[in-house]
């Protein structure tokens, strides 16, 4: 049986008092614990930034990589050992910014990983400059005349390039986004939690008031079916008065991309198969079709 | 690209790195070939960690250390480079079936923990444990006692981010000792030719093969006329080479690139001077021909 304390380590986050990267770790947690998934089963692949240093702060495998790269790492991760879960975590800065083309192609190839983006709206741990979901106009260190940039639509993205489970979570409501994060988890295929993430030193417009005053839930949203791609689409770029948080879009995945591969697809997984040299026999074939 | 070397460097991941080299800067002659990334092979990345440059001369070395590079990726869990170049990348060579010897060929993973070894560990699993080598034994994620996260910032042994003053020292100063082990498994110069010629070519990779042939021509002239000292291995420089070029009575570098890359190396790491130099930068491949030609016009 999984409990908490597998996944407890004696270290002490180097996050604000009050961040929202608190209640995701939380979150996580629980959901791992409530899915039986073991610390050593899991493999979470970070970026740079302040959420991305979140496997440091409990026990879990992890790969602390690159700003904006863990997604090359993550499917290589994938690919090596199909049979482990393998999770991303990180930043909007690095998933949408330098990461974003990564982030678009993964997608594409719908590897089997659960990612989750701590989106707090801007660059926190260089303490504060506009991110690529800042908001057009906002004054921030590097932009003091406002942005002038539209923000990133990562959720219609997702669901552009055939993600078929994208959600978004918010921390202020915990069980939610535990249940998100159990959901996203089961998901046989890529599976994106965008999570409202309130950076309370840097961020100063969008606080957990803010946000508590505007979210609701789509579950609650008479007729709204997370099955239409359409209508998930649309929603997946409400902001403003009211903001969105659930399930936006769910649907039954095609095989994942390491599935498709067809060394992968029977048998163990590659770092369980022994690397020995190749027998005569295979030289043999191997210069057969030089000849 | 180099951040990620980098972080291989410092997350002692074992990589091979191949680099067919073509005329730049930038997308400069994409389809033609020169010799003139050793310097950022070299140096590609900042900071600094243990690294090794091989320069398959043939095709039949490219196939030896091709292997050779996995093994010396795994047995010292930091990035190899292989530096090869458009005209080697792309020649046709006829080979006997037997040129190329499979049963030569084995298969080193390095200090590398099996799940007997984990299952037996009393200790919590240190990934980057300070060793006398430098080299830390390696677990594969997935066994419950070895639980830990890759690091690209600076970090501790177990790991753990620290930016502790003398942690860093102890790290860095791990990383670095690979190095000295390294430099019994690079490649030494080899010779081709008459012992005691006249004349020395000297060079690196793929050069290997018109010099050669430009050694033959002047032999078949004047006997011991000339021979040629080929650097398969340029990082860590190789302990052998000083003594092979102190037995030349002169010395020309025949490579393709405009600075005298390898000339620089060699005069950087031991302080040797070599006599003249052919070098070529219009993105064609050394012929036998040109080298001829330019000897003959430097000692006109």
């Amino acid at each position: 049986m999984v409990t908490r304390d597998d996944y407890r380590i004696d270290e002490k986050p180097t996050w604000c008092p009050g961040c929202g990267d608190y209640g995701i770790l939380n979150a996580l947690t629980r959901a791992l614990v409530e899915h039986a998934i073991a610390p050593h089963e899991l493999m979470i692949v970070t970026g740079i930034g302040c959420g991305s240093k979140l496997p440091q702060y409990m026990r879990v495998n992890g790969m602390h990589t690159l700003h904006g790269r863990p997604w090359p790492a993550a499917q290589g991760a994938k690919l090596a050992n199909h049979g482990m879960r393998v999770m991303i975590i990180h930043g909007d800065g690095d998933g949408y910014g330098e990461g974003l083309g990564h982030f678009v192609h993964a997608v594409r190839r719908n590897p089997g990983v659960t990612e989750i983006v701590q989106n707090n709206k801007i660059y926190g741990l260089t303490k504060g400059q506009f991110s690529p979901t800042s908001e057009k106009g906002w004054k921030t260190s590097t932009s003091p005349h406002g942005s002038a940039e539209d923000p990133a639509q990562p959720l219609a993205l997702a669901i552009t390039h055939g993600a078929t489970f994208v959600a978004r979570g918010y921390p202020g409501e915990l069980k939610h986004l535990i249940w998100l994060i159990g959901e996203a988890l089961e998901h046989p295929g890529y599976a994106l939690v965008d999570i409202l993430q309130p950076c309370v030193s840097f961020n100063k417009p969008r606080t957990y008031d803010y946000y508590a005053e505007r979210v609701y839930r789509l579950e609650d949203e008479t007729g709204y079916n997370p099955a239409n791609r359409t209508a998930a689409w649309e929603r997946a770029q409400e902001w403003g008065e009211r903001i969105p948080i659930g399930i936006f879009y769910r649907a039954i995945p095609g095989p994942t991309f390491e599935m498709l591969d067809p060394v992968l697809k029977e048998g163990a997984p590659l770092v369980k198969r022994p690397l020995e040299k190749l027998n005569s026999a295979q030289v043999e074939s191997l210069l057969a079709k030089l000849r | 690209m180099v951040e990620g070397t980098g972080f291989a460097g410092i997350s002692e991941t074992p990589v091979v790195i191949y680099n067919a080299q073509r005329p730049g800067p930038a997308t400069g002659l994409p389809t033609r070939t020169e010799q003139a990334d050793l310097l950022f092979m070299l140096h590609a990345s900042q900071d600094e960690f243990p690294r090794m440059i091989l320069a398959p001369g043939t095709l039949e070395e490219a196939f030896h250390l091709g292997w050779h590079a996995f093994n010396v990726a795994e047995r010292y869990q930091t990035p190899i480079m292989v530096l090869s170049d458009q005209f080697l990348a792309d020649a046709f060579r006829s080979l006997e079936a037997d040129a190329l010897d499979f049963d030569a060929v084995e298969i080193d993973r390095g200090a590398l923990l099996t799940d007997a070894d984990l299952d037996t560990l009393t200790e919590r699993y240190k990934r980057y444990q300070i060793t006398e080598s430098g080299v830390s034994p390696r677990a594969l994620p997935g066994h419950p006692n070895a639980v830990w996260v890759t690091e690209s910032n600076e970090h501790d042994e177990v790991p753990r981010i620290e930016e502790d003053a003398q942690n860093r020292i102890e790290q860095q100063s791990k990383r670095m000792r690979k190095a000295i082990a390294m430099t019994e498994d690079v490649p030494p110069p080899t010779w081709y030719g008459p012992e005691g010629a006249a004349l020395t070519l000297v060079c690196w990779g793929s050069t290997y093969g018109p010099a050669r042939e430009a050694v033959d021509r002047l032999n078949a002239q004047v006997a011991g006329a000339a021979n040629l000292l080929h650097f398969s291995g340029l990082e860590p420089f190789p302990p052998t080479a000083e003594t092979e070029l102190r037995k030349a009575h002169k010395t020309v570098v025949v490579e393709g690139n405009y600075t005298g890359q390898l000339e620089t190396l060699i005069r950087a790491r031991i302080g040797f001077s070599v006599d003249g130099h052919i070098r070529r930068f219009d993105g064609r491949p050394f012929k036998p021909e040109f080298i001829l030609a330019r000897l003959q016009e430097q000692e006109a």
